[in-house]
């Protein structure tokens, strides 16, 4: 049980970085797949199943733009970041760097 | 019909109409993209019980096709503190036993549709492994109903 506990507030936790990572990832345009070798690459994980619905609700947003291209001769979605994103995404970093200087005082 | 496809349409009988193309041809270019990153990694194309595996780590086609869709609740947690003691004032006992019947039917549903996984022999340790690690960062903002559960969730997809 207090597995499950942790489990969910290690999720609450996790659900804004994600949200950090993909968005401050797309200031360069990346197919879904790219983005998630690019993010665990830099050692943020995240399946499938949790960066699709989230890119669409991002683009739904209006953070994101996206376009279908060819590459490697197959279809791919693009994603890139909107201007509207690109404000956003400052906004967050402030917000971001700002919970970081107090906990890091606090923690 | 291969086993990425029968997997991908499993997924799209779930998915709302509209976007069923939009997200299927996303998802399909998802999985062979990695499926070609192993065999170049290994050398040689994948065997079938490979492709299962890593299917498997896309979990249950359902849950997976879930995820896309928005939380859908008929009474919301906002309105719901004010519409439970409302209900119950003005139904009394009635309605108590008729929640706590349908309670009980939710249990039994959960208990034949959600298997234990003991004698589910060929669920991979590493598709169990990743599903409680990593999938559940979009399950957890659904209902928490099910959700220690659904990790153990039988796929009936495969089946044979």
């Amino acid at each position: 049980m207090d597995a499950e506990i942790f489990e969910n507030l290690r999720l609450e936790l996790r659900r804004g970085c994600l949200i950090l990572g993909v968005l401050a990832e797309l200031k360069a345009e990346h197919h879904g797949y790219a983005l998630r070798k690019a993010l665990a690459g830099r050692g943020l994980v995240i399946d499938e199943g949790t960066l699709y619905p989230l890119l669409r609700r991002l683009e739904s947003q209006g953070l994101l733009v996206s376009e279908w291209r060819e590459e490697d001769r197959r279809n791919k979605r693009f994603y890139r970041l909107s201007t509207e994103g690109r404000q956003t995404l400052k906004q967050l970093i402030g917000e971001w760097q700002a919970i970081n200087t107090s906990l890091s005082r606090i923690l | 019909m291969d086993l990425v496809d029968r997997y991908v349409a499993a997924v799209k009988r779930h998915l709302p109409a509209t976007m069923q193309d939009d997200i299927v041809n996303e998802l399909t270019d998802d999985i062979l993209s990695q499926i070609r990153d192993k065999e170049d990694a290994l050398g040689r194309p994948l065997g079938e019980s490979e492709q299962e595996a890593l299917l498997k780590q896309y979990g249950h086609p359902y849950l997976l096709a879930r995820r896309y869709r928005p939380q859908q609740s008929l009474i919301g947690p906002t309105l719901f503190p004010f519409y439970f003691p409302d209900l119950t004032h003005h139904h009394g006992q009635g309605v108590r036993r008729h929640l706590s019947v349908g309670s009980l039917v939710h249990q039994v549903v959960k208990e034949v549709a959600y298997d234990d996984g003991s004698d589910d022999s060929s669920a991979t340790s590493s598709g169990r492994c990743r599903s409680t690690a990593m999938t559940k960062d979009s399950i957890a903002s659904d209902s928490n109903d099910g959700q220690a559960t659904w990790t153990r969730l039988r796929p009936p997809f495969f089946a044979v």
